[in-house]
């Protein structure tokens, strides 16, 4: 196993500024560090997203050649993110010196290209979480499952509100479902989350877990 | 025990009878003694065999030996048939009375085998002495009549049939596997004349027998030749000189056709390991009195058969002159292996018709003296009857005393002569020089007594070389055996060095040499007569045991495992010949399974993996054609319904109502901090449900500043207030602020509640936000008079609650999410104290909250395609989960039957 | 310092102890004490059979960052990335790894580099990516179908932060006829992943990816500090219930109001 020098010094950064964040959320006396912290934090995300979009681009830069099939898709993916960049800089040009436009070129490119097309996956989503639905009972036949199944059902059905079809006792039902059944499964999963978060915080700020390569 | 072979029949009959019991015929010859070593009982039936005739005297020896007496090539070629490789027949000698049936004494069909030239008994010593005359080549043209190349892998016995001319010894010594070591074993003479000139021969004929005597790469059988007296060490040499040295043979006075009894006894291991010493000894012994008077009138043949050149009267009849070459010497050994190399590999020689070397003595000068009587040393009791000297052992000492005071003084006389002739019949004497004193006694009588003490001291010289040790007077004199007009070929082949099998198997042999002479048993060759003369059944094989040998040294010892494929093995042969492995079909079809899986192990095969569930298309095509005709065709074709007002209980209960209670007490001016945290794909849902909200906060006036934690919320607030909030004319900067992306999420969150002016210094469009009249009056996060949550993310919405929630302390915070985040946050709103203060969640709260504001929106328009989209799902995930069911269970019913088949 | 933050000391605190103590007792890492799961059982499966098939595993960290809720079930992730890396060393193939997030993908990376180093696999061609697929749920779920749909791929492992968008990625696998092993911390999402994946990880079962997989016995101690802290956690909503039954709440949150 290779033994990196700058190991010790990054596992020991990132427990300190650990514990520091943590112990400012409880300590008000220590919230300027906290908040110092946080906004180096926040620097560091906005870099990072531009990291990853550079990241982005060279991975599919890589995919760029005969020997990819898919390397249309990825010519495609390149052209479009340096064509919104410079339209996008040309927005910021134009707002930031000459007060101009208010980001209209994007804003035109984010109406009527990106919003349909994410609205259109979602709503082919709803076509698979119902093909989903629909195929659980082929998937796991248990008492579990076709609980879950009659629930979905239900839930819809109280949903459904046309006047002249409206079934009041779906509604309750519904209602009951959410707030109990639902709300205490949600509840239950969440205090699980959260211890599971909890320990995985816990070794982050141990170093016994170093994602960041440590 | 003994039988009297007929010559007509081939059966045996007793001794005493006269003519054959079983076809009437007269019985061979008078001596029944002689004729009975001559055809032993056993070998009657042996396959191979020359019908005998009657060899009651001279004349009808000729009669006998007449049909098989072939002149020239013709009678090389009677007896060696090329296509009778495996008959392994020995003739049989039928009269002796002349010196012409003798021609086909020593013709044999397989020189291949074992054999040993048995001199039929002669009536008189003249007789024998003719027999052996023929032994004098005449030359290189009679040569290439003894080894016809057609017969290069069978060596058969060369049984003396008559030899009143060079013709039939020609025949006799044809062999074209000149590595089988032959032994002539004299036949029991009448008297001691006739056997002195019968041993005489089997002298060791020099360093040339003694390379055939101990062929390198087989040791275990390179012991069985035996001396046979030959003096004309020149033919001994070529007789013996062999491209096969693992076959030793010895030829017998009396024939065996497939397994002579010299061959049998010879055949087993034992005396194999004896062998050597017991070869040697009459060799050590020999030390050859030349008596020219006495040899020339006893054993005057045998001298022809010597020296070419000496003075043989050639109306010596001939008598079977038996040949042993158990001579060993470093020289001949030389030219042997010269001769070895001339013909490049046994393989080769086996198929070349080269003439043996041996037979360049034709062309030597006459009169070469080199009688070294060579003779057994097995112990008296072990030898046959025809070989004990108890009658003339008077004669027979003379006779050998003689033939060595003989061979001393021509040794002497001839010191001048050709060096092949020196050294041939000076190294076996140089060899012998400690058996002095045995040569009052004939050396291989003297050697059954010196032979077991001496034997288990001394190695004899002309074994040395099996023990690696050149001896220093002999290494010298390079034995030359051919002279005249082949000399420069054989200088030829002198020139080339020993090759490394042989020099190895010198070293290998030394040991064994060893090992023999401390045993100092009796001749093998002696104590082999036993097995095969003893047996009395008509094969030969007696009932236990199942196969006897014919063949090789083993031949005549029964219940061994035949020796035909090492007999026939030659090392050099071996290692050019590939190997042609004869494989069935059953083999053949193995290797290609082995060939087969083999293949198959570099292929790589795709592992084939059930899918965990399969795939529907037809379901999903269905319920995708379904939703969207029935929703698209309401859309289109539908219009607005209207609904029920919900309870008033209801609605003071629920977040729509807390939310709706704090937007309709804002009033104008009050900043109000909207964040839009939810994905572009959700912008239908979200924009259903937020319409009405921001409808209410914009009718009510207040100054509305925008914010996001997702890169994409600033541009999704622009298009929120354009696509649903155009009639409201809100001005960017005047009444509204968009502030743009806010990085780190949660962190995010909670700097901005500590410090939102640090964090979000300008606003999207770069402006000095915190100037704008939205913000004007804000230096906190608490300054603001609400905050609007729109969010699709139940974990935004949580990090809203619990980073922003709990350091608000008078603000309320306020959702409108998606439905699907509802159960989420609900026990936030439900909380004591209260984290969230009311909450919009979906098409159905939106559409209430319109209601509340009587004011038809977004979310009324998409009530009647949202409840016609929720109906069809329904119906479709029931119809398709029922399908499913069924399916599942039948297929698990369907795996059960087949797990009870199974 | 509030009621709420003193209980965030105490938690953390004690399951730092706990851990802490779970760890020593446990010297030897062994799996036998915690109940199996069918989706990480699945995913050493698929780890021998990519070794043996010469494929590769894919696998999902989703789209969440490290600075928000989401951060846990992403590093959660990441161990569990570093864990497939290792196992499948031996394979032809590297895992591919593909996130949502430009943090999780450089530390994706980082990691990525970090046990190829440390198991030697010097060829960089080899090593596995850790590629930002799209920066939104739906542009990162479709970037990511056309991973799944190598037909290198033999089996997906999504775990991280993902919405209801999953049911593309759970789906995309279906149709690839390669099993699906899923798991995140978004509530809506699990409920999509339960009805569409193969092998669903169920609440905290993303985050017991390292004690499955042998990360190591901290991750086993980190269990066993769940469960003590799960059986408090139900004593406790069971004793404010029967205090609520009783009318003692109300004293007992008074009190507690004053006290702070």
């Amino acid at each position: 196993m290779n033994i990196k020098l700058n190991a010790p010094v990054s596992t020991a950064i990132a427990i300190g500024v650990g514990i520091i964040v943590l112990a400012g959320y409880f300590i008000p006396s220590i919230t300027n560090i906290r908040f110092a912290l946080l906004r180096t934090g926040l620097v560091l995300a906005a870099v990072a997203l531009l990291v990853g979009i550079i990241n982005l681009l060279t991975v599919h830069f890589k995919k760029l050649g005969p020997d990819n099939e898919n390397s249309g898709y990825s010519l495609i993916l390149i052209i479009a993110l340096l064509l919104t960049l410079v339209i996008g800089i040309i927005d910021m040009v134009q707002s930031y010196m000459f007060g101009q436009s208010n980001f209209q070129m994007t804003n035109w490119i984010f109406t009527n290209i990106q919003l349909p097309i994410e609205t259109s996956l979602l709503a082919v989503t709803a076509v698979s979480l119902t093909y989903a639905a629909a195929s659980i009972l082929r998937k796991r036949m248990d008492l579990f499952s076709i609980t879950f199944f009659f629930v979905i059902l239900l839930v819809l059905l109280g949903s459904f509100s046309i006047p002249p079809a409206t079934l009041p006792f779906l509604h309750i039902i519904r209602d009951w479902i959410v707030r109990v059944p639902a709300l205490g499964g949600a509840r239950g999963l969440l205090l699980g989350i959260a211890l599971g978060t909890i320990t995985t915080g816990i070794r982050i700020l141990m170093g016994t877990d170093r994602p960041y390569g440590g | 025990m003994t039988d009297i072979l007929c010559p007509t029949c081939g059966r045996p009959n007793p001794d005493n009878q006269g003519s054959c019991e079983f076809c009437g015929s007269p019985l061979g010859t008078d001596d029944s003694s002689l004729r009975n070593d001559l055809f032993p009982a056993k070998d009657i039936n042996a396959p191979g065999r020359h019908p005998p005739v009657e060899p009651d005297d001279s004349s009808r020896l000729d009669d006998f030996l007449k049909p098989t007496e072939p002149a020239g090539s013709s009678l090389r070629n009677d007896f060696f048939p090329p296509e009778e490789n495996d008959d392994h027949g020995s003739l049989e000698p039928t009269g002796l009375n002349d010196s012409s049936p003798l021609k086909d004494f020593f013709s044999s069909e397989d020189l291949g085998n074992q054999e040993s030239i048995q001199p039929t008994e002669p009536d008189d010593s003249s007789r024998l002495d003719d027999f052996l005359k023929p032994t004098e080549p005449a030359g290189s043209s009679l040569r290439n009549d003894f080894f016809p190349p057609e017969e290069n892998d069978d060596h058969g016995s060369l049984e003396p049939t008559g030899l009143n001319d060079s013709s039939p010894l020609k025949d006799f010594f044809s062999s074209e596997d000149l590595g089988n070591q032959e032994s002539i074993q004299p036949t029991e003479p009448d008297d001691s004349s006739r056997l002195d000139d019968f041993l005489k021969p089997t002298e060791p004929a020099g360093s040339s027998l003694r390379n055939d005597f101990v062929p390198p790469e087989e040791n275990d059988i390179r012991d069985i030749l035996e001396p046979t007296g030959l003096n004309d060490s020149s033919a001994l040499k070529d007789f013996f000189s062999s491209e096969d040295l693992g076959d030793q043979e010895s030829i017998q006075p009396i024939e065996s056709d497939d397994s002579s009894p010299l061959d049998d006894f010879l055949s087993t291991k034992e005396i194999d390991d004896q062998n050597n010493l017991r070869a040697a000894e009459p060799l050590e012994d020999a030390k050859p009195d030349s008596e020219p008077t006495s040899f020339s009138g006893d054993s005057g043949w045998l001298d022809m058969l010597q020296d070419p050149n000496s003075t043989i009267d050639e109306d010596q009849e001939s008598e079977a002159a038996p040949v042993s070459a158990p001579t060993v010497d470093k020289p001949g050994t030389d030219w042997l292996e010269k001769i070895k190399r001339l013909n490049k590999s046994a393989d080769e020689v086996e198929e070349d018709s080269s003439f043996p070397d041996w037979l360049s003595v034709t062309e030597k000068p006459e009169g070469e003296p080199k009688a070294k009587p060579e003779e057994p040393e097995s112990p008296a009791e072990d030898v046959p009857d025809w070989l004990q000297l108890d009658d003339d052992d008077d004669q027979l000492n003379d006779f050998l005393q003689k033939k060595d005071l003989y061979d001393s003084e021509i040794k002497s006389e001839d010191s001048g002569e050709t060096i092949s002739e020196e050294e041939e019949s000076q190294a076996p004497a140089e060899l012998f020089e400690e058996g002095v004193e045995h040569k009052k006694f004939p050396s291989w009588a003297a050697a059954q007594d010196s032979a077991p003490q001496n034997g288990a001291q001394e190695i004899p010289e002309e074994l040395q070389f099996l023990a690696g040790v050149e001896p220093d007077s002999i290494t010298d004199q390079i034995v030359d055996p051919f002279q005249g007009e082949e000399e420069e070929f054989f200088d030829d082949l002198f020139s080339e060095e020993l090759p490394g099998w042989l020099t190895t198997a010198s070293e290998e042999g030394a040991q064994i040499a060893e090992d023999e002479i401390s045993r100092g048993e009796l001749p093998g060759w002696v104590e082999a007569m036993r097995p095969v003369v003893e047996s009395s059944d008509m094969t030969g094989l007696s009932e236990d045991e199942d196969y006897i040998e014919n063949y090789g040294p083993l031949a005549g010892i029964p219940s061994v495992l035949p020796a035909e494929a090492e007999f026939a093995l030659d090392p050099e042969q071996a290692a050019m010949k590939p190997l042609d492995l004869t494989a069935s079909k059953s083999h053949q079809e193995y290797v290609n399974l082995l060939k087969k899986l083999i293949g198959e192990e570099k292929k790589v095969k795709p592992i084939t993996k059930v899918a965990p569930v399969q795939t529907q298309r037809i379901l999903r095509w269905l319920i995708a054609i379904i939703l969207i005709i029935t929703v698209g065709g309401t859309i289109i074709f539908g219009g607005t319904i209207e609904t029920k007002i919900p309870p008033e209980d209801q609605v003071n209960s629920s977040g729509y109502g807390a939310l709706f209670n704090q937007i309709d007490e804002l009033f104008d001016g009050q900043p109000v901090l909207i964040a839009f945290d939810y994905q572009p794909a959700a912008t239908a849902e979200m924009h259903i449900a937020a319409a009405s909200v921001v409808d209410h906060l914009m009718e009510q006036g207040t100054y509305l500043s925008f914010v996001s934690t997702q890169p994409t919320g600033p541009v999704l607030a622009e298009h929120f207030l354009t696509s649903t909030q155009e009639k409201h004319g809100y001005i960017h900067n005047q009444q509204y602020i968009n502030l743009g992306y806010l990085p780190g999420e949660s962190a995010g969150l909670v700097s901005f509640v500590i410090a939102p002016k640090k964090i979000i210094p300008l606003a999207f469009d770069g402006s000095n936000a915190w100037g704008s009249p939205p913000l004007v009056n804000v230096d906190s996060i608490s300054d603001f008079a609400m905050i609007l949550v729109i969010t699709d993310d139940p974990n935004t919405a949580k990090s809203w609650i619990e980073q922003v929630g709990t350091h608000l302390k008078d603000t309320p915070l306020n959702m409108v999410v998606s439905a699907q985040v509802e159960p989420l946050i609900q026990p936030y709103f439900r909380a004591s104290p209260q984290l969230l203060s009311g909450y919009v969640a979906g098409v159905i709260h939106s559409l209430n909250y319109e209601h509340l504001r009587e004011q038809p929106s977004l979310a009324s328009t998409a009530w009647l395609p949202y409840n016609i989209g929720i109906i069809i799902t329904v119906g479709t995930m029931f119809i398709g989960g029922l399908a499913n069911g069924v399916l599942s269970l039948f297929s698990r019913h369907r795996a059960r039957q087949i797990g009870e088949i199974k | 310092m509030s009621a709420t933050g003193f209980t965030g000391i105490v938690v953390i605190v004690l399951f730092l102890g706990l851990m802490i103590f779970f760890s020593i007792i446990n010297q030897e890492p062994k799996q036998k004490n915690i109940r199996p799961i069918q989706a990480y059982n699945k995913i050493n499966q698929e780890i021998n059979v990519a070794v043996e098939d010469g494929t590769q595993l894919h696998i999902s960290l989703g789209r969440g960052g490290i600075t928000g809720p989401e951060s846990a079930s992403a590093l959660a992730g990441l161990s569990i990335l570093k864990q497939v890396i290792e196992k499948s060393s031996v394979c032809d193939y590297p895992p591919v790894a593909s996130t949502g997030n430009a943090v999780i993908s450089i530390l994706a990376q980082d990691t990525i580099q970090g046990t190829s180093k440390a198991i030697s696999i010097a060829d960089k061609g080899k090593n596995p990516s850790g590629e930002l697929v799209g920066v939104t749920p739906f542009s990162y779920a479709a970037g990511t179908l056309t991973t799944i749909r190598d037909n290198n791929v033999s089996a997906n492992i999504h775990t991280g932060w993902f919405g209801s968008e999953i049911t593309w990625l759970t789906t995309a696998g279906e149709r690839q006829s390669t099993p699906t092993i899923a798991g995140t911390a978004q509530l809506p999402a699990q409920a999509v992943i339960y009805a569409s994946a193969s092998d669903p990880l169920i609440g905290e079962e993303l985050y017991a990816g390292g004690a499955y997989l042998g990360a190591g016995k901290i991750h086993l101690a980190s269990i066993s500090a769940q469960d003590v802290f799960r059986w408090i956690i139900i004593f406790v909503i069971l004793g404010s219930v029967l205090l609520k039954i009783l009318g003692i709440d109300i004293f007992v949150e008074n009190s507690l109001a004053g006290s702070m």
